[in-house]
């Protein structure tokens, strides 16, 4: 008896490590998403991109018409933005509060990309110094966050917002929201 | 619809020499820096010495978020840039490290740290080369313990 | 054609390894031993086979086949031959191909060697070899064949990464397989010793041939690959803790305590089960080193494209080879001699002491590398595990293997006594020649430094307290420059890591910078054209205290196929410091960011793995030529 354990014994290890590594192996579909505590949003003070009228961090503690805010980091320069864009459109049309963030771009070209190919959002922070950005942590374009009516990050995303992601990762933070409401 | 094709295929080969040129990610495709901001940080003038080795020792040991494994100083990319200049200045003003690097990963999370910190999630890591020692001077002393009876 | 037939070719390889090894297993079990013979010529054709197919490859990237789709994808006509060769395995499948190449290569050599008498336990050996080769001739034609072809057929291939267009990286990759893969053949011989506990079989004795040719081509791949990071990414580092660069390291570190283990196993009998688990396990980690960098499982710098279906069948390669031993091991267990100890005070039981240090650095090398992964599948959040921390672990494990390195003299096999009177005058020798060091080399007080001094001191001097030092010089000095280079570069890789400054700069023509006693000067700015880059290059002198001026011309290349810049620093190395410079941004119309590092005794690091492998090779050499008297007696 005892022989035969200690004779399986090493396999199990095998067996053990090689799981672990085919975990790690399979696991890697779940990048982009960071979990994450609530945060609050940092203090800011930006132009508006077309209007140039200042923000600050009020456009996402005020809104009194909905329960959350999807802000949105883009720049016209990003390629992989743009595979991204029709599907903002489609969540702007659903009626989803958009807001963007335009990182470390140039305002003419930016602009203008926005009256070429449609804007789903409601303002556009202008941040051509990247300064709001980096204190929000961002890591590259496209990144989405979900912010609750108290400014605080509830949930984000690195890489191209989609219907699984939606689905999966910010919808889910959205009806929990809703239901704490009502 | 062929040029929509064609389009999609260069599109796809640029992708993928990018991908494999520069360390970027699956999904994000950064522009480069700005300029100025490449100068000040590749020109960097620091007050002394002491805190021009420290701030490079420091921005060493911090990961650049975006890449796939390469620290501040190695890393080309536009965020490491960013952050290696924010460390520059930091360090510069005569801010601590634990300062900077709680600055750090209060924006982008213990991932940036190398050092990876004590805590309860980390004690394997950390005394695990303790227990594999101990584990193994048992092993051995029973082992010899056990031999030398053999020979008497 | 070409590539077809190349194909047809992989396929034989196959073949031949799974005819040789029927036929030995059906010898085995109708107990016909005449059959057994077949598996000799069976390997010698599969290694031709391989090779003419992986010639046949190279042959088709020089004519530039871009209907091939791996030589579309890593080739271009622009590029030069050399490269184009290098190429063959500069990408993933090329790559395996290659693995298949050596593995042949090596079955091919141990049969030979062995091919006069055919032994029961020498068809053993080859039939795992050929199972190794058969498993990876299907993983190459199944998940990564080299030879598909694509059509319609693309006017210009896509060039090969310019990263890899470089002398080193030609080199470096093949060495690694040749030693990743060497370590096949030892693995082999301890499955075959497992399978026959009972056999008389020298197999310790051949074993550590194998392991050291194996050790040689491992260390010298590793070592091009640290050279190769130092001169050509830029940075002035030369080993970044990367998990690619870790997966070499955790088979070297288990092939030099096996190479160690394997002297006390064959000539003392002592450590067998050691022996025969570090040969298994080198070989794993030799495995495992593979599915890391094709797999994706870890990030890094250095990993080929992502691919989780090709990790999954290397791992399915990797848990066989690791159960099958395993279990055989533990199934055999008992019936392996236990080594005799007659004392506490052995070298015995120093070895055994030496093995368990490499264990242990080896586990917590394996711990660092993989903590991060397992971290993040269980959900528990991403985290980094860096140079910090490998520096942290690794360095306190190798001061006590220093300590064991000089002990080794004063302590002798079983119960000879070794004299004790030599310890405290070499001690007093150590301590006054680092003292002697310090006074040379410091800059500050550290402590570390002190301590290093110290025990290479200790390392390099011990040795001459051997009364029989000089009496068989041949086999001792084979220790003594393995120990001393191993010693050199760890000092050289503290100083390094200590005593380096660096100063950033924005420069043009006429301007200059005065680092430590060095001046440099810009002089001026160069445009040139390259077989398929073109390149900016500033020309800039140094100059030393004793007013002697070399010229150094750090370049920004533009690769325009791949749009890819890349620097390439220029370096001029001294005995005891190299001075780097990297040309960076470009600032205005005549002036660039100019990065001016001193790296010091960066020699130092290279000088030691060289006498390392001049070691390992002095006691091959050893062995050789004493083969050598045995036959002609």
């Amino acid at each position: 008896m005892n022989k035969k354990i200690s004779i399986l014994l090493p396999s199990l290890f095998v067996a053990l490590f090689i799981l672990l590594l085919m975990l790690g192996l399979t696991h890697k579909s779940a990048t982009g998403q960071r979990v994450m505590q609530p945060k609050a949003l940092p203090n800011f003070q930006l132009s508006e991109l077309q209007t140039g009228k200042s923000l600050t961090k009020s456009l996402f503690v005020e809104p009194l018409t909905h329960h959350y805010t999807l802000l949105n980091i883009w720049a016209s320069w990003c390629a992989v933005c743009k595979i991204e864009h029709p599907f903002l459109l489609k969540l702007a049309q659903q009626g989803v509060f958009i807001v963007g963030l335009n990182y470390r771009d140039d305002q003419q070209a930016a602009t203008s990309l926005l009256l070429s190919t449609g804007n789903p959002y409601q303002q556009v922070i202008f941040d051509p110094k990247g300064t709001l950005a980096l204190n929000l942590g961002v890591v590259g374009t496209p990144e989405s966050y979900l912010i609750d009516q108290y400014g605080q990050v509830i949930a984000r995303f690195n890489g191209v917002l989609n219907d699984s992601v939606w689905e999966n990762h910010f919808k889910p933070m959205m009806v929990m929201l809703t239901d704490v409401e009502q | 619809m062929i040029r929509l094709w064609l389009l999609f295929i260069l599109f796809y080969c640029a992708f993928t020499s990018a991908q494999q040129a520069d360390n970027t990610p699956l999904n994000a495709v950064f522009s480069a820096p700005k300029k100025e901001q490449i100068i000040a940080v590749e020109t960097f003038s620091f007050k002394n010495k002491k805190a021009q080795s420290r701030a490079i020792d420091l921005a060493r040991e911090l990961r650049c978020p975006q890449c796939l494994n390469q620290n501040l100083m190695e890393s080309n990319s536009p965020i490491a840039k960013d952050l290696r200049l924010i460390v520059y200045q930091m360090v510069d003003a005569g801010k601590s490290n634990q300062q900077i690097t709680n600055f750090m990963t209060r924006r982008f999370g213990d991932f940036v740290l190398y050092n990876p910190k004590f805590e309860s999630r980390t004690y394997l890591l950390w005394l695990g080369p303790l227990l594999l020692l101990l584990l193994f001077t048992i092993i051995g002393i029973r082992v010899i313990k056990k031999s030398i009876k053999v020979t008497d | 054609m070409i590539p077809e037939l190349a194909l047809y070719l992989l396929i034989l390889t196959g073949f031949f390894s799974l005819l040789g090894i029927l036929l030995t297993l059906l010898a085995n079990i109708k107990q016909r031993p005449q059959l057994r013979h077949y598996i000799w010529p069976l390997t010698y054709g599969g290694a031709f086979c391989i090779t003419l197919s992986i010639s046949l490859l190279a042959y088709s990237f020089v004519i530039n086949d871009f209907s091939v789709l791996y030589i579309a994808q890593h080739s271009n006509s622009q590029l030069p031959i050399f490269f184009k060769i290098a190429a063959v395995w500069g990408g993933h499948e090329g790559s395996l191909l290659f693995w298949v190449f050596s593995l042949a290569l090596w079955a091919f050599v141990i049969a030979w060697v062995n091919g006069k008498a055919k032994t029961q336990f020498i068809s053993h050996v080859l039939v795992v070899m050929n199972l190794l080769i058969l498993s990876f001739v299907l993983l190459t034609l199944f998940s990564s064949n080299p030879f598909l072809r694509l059509l319609p057929m693309p006017l210009e291939g896509r060039d090969l990464n310019p990263m890899l267009q470089d002398i080193g990286l030609i080199f470096h990759p093949p060495l690694l397989y040749l030693g990743y893969v060497g370590f096949s053949g030892v693995f082999s011989f301890a499955i075959a010793a497992l399978c026959q506990p009972e056999s008389t079989f020298p197999w310790a004795k051949q074993s550590r041939v194998w392991a050291l040719v194996a050790w040689i081509f491992l260390t010298a791949g590793i070592t091009l690959g640290a050279w190769w990071a130092y001169y050509e990414l830029g940075w002035g580092g030369w080993w970044f803790w990367d998990p690619v660069e870790n997966a070499s390291l955790l088979p070297w570190l288990t092939a030099t305590a096996l190479l160690h283990s394997l002297i006390a196993s064959e000539k003392h009998q002592a450590l067998i089960r050691w022996s025969l688990l570090l040969a298994v396990f080198t070989f794993c980690l030799s495995l495992l080193g593979t599915f890391v960098v094709r797999s994706g499982v870890l990030t890094s710098v250095h990993a080929f494209a992502v691919d989780p279906r090709k990790g999954m069948l290397l791992l399915l390669v990797l848990g066989i080879c690791l159960v099958v031993p395993l279990t055989l091991f533990s199934n055999n267990f008992g019936r392996f001699k236990v080594s005799k100890l007659y004392a506490i005070k052995s070298r015995e039981v120093l070895f055994l002491i030496s093995n368990s240090l490499f264990a242990v650095t080896t586990l917590t090398v394996l711990l660092g590398t993989f903590y991060p992964m397992v971290f993040d599948a269980f959900n528990l959040g991403k985290i980094s595990v860096g140079a910090p921390y490998f520096n942290t672990v690794f360095v306190p494990l190798s001061l006590l293997a220093f300590v064991l390195m000089g002990a080794s003299t004063f302590i002798g096999w079983g119960k000879t006594k070794r004299l004790n009177k030599g310890l405290f005058s070499a001690m007093a020798l150590t301590s006054i020649s680092a003292l002697f060091l310090f006074y040379l080399f410091a800059e500050g007080r550290e402590l570390l430094v002190i301590v290093v001094l110290l025990l290479t001191s200790w390392v390099i001097i011990t040795p001459f307290f051997n009364a029989r030092f000089f009496k068989d010089l041949f086999k001792n000095s084979a220790m003594f420059i393995a120990h001393t280079g191993i010693a050199i570069c760890a000092l050289g890789a503290l100083l390094n890591a200590h005593y380096s400054t660096e100063i950033s700069k924005k420069m043009g023509p006429g301007s200059q910078v005065i680092l430590d006693e060095f001046k440099i000067e810009y002089i001026e700015t160069q445009w040139l054209l390259g077989p398929n880059y073109s390149a900016e290059q500033a020309l800039l002198t140094i100059t030393d205290h004793a007013n002697n001026t070399y010229q150094l011309t750090p370049q920004r290349r533009h690769y325009p196929v791949r749009v890819m810049n890349m620097s390439e620093p220029a370096i001029k190395s001294f005995w005891n410091k190299d001075i780097y410079i990297t040309l960076g941004e470009k600032i205005d119309a005549t002036d660039y960011a100019v990065r001016i590092q001193k790296r010091a005794f960066t020699s130092s690091i290279w000088l030691g793995a060289i006498l390392m492998m001049i070691g390992a090779g002095l006691a091959l050499l050893k062995r050789m030529l004493r083969v050598k008297e045995n036959h002609n007696e």
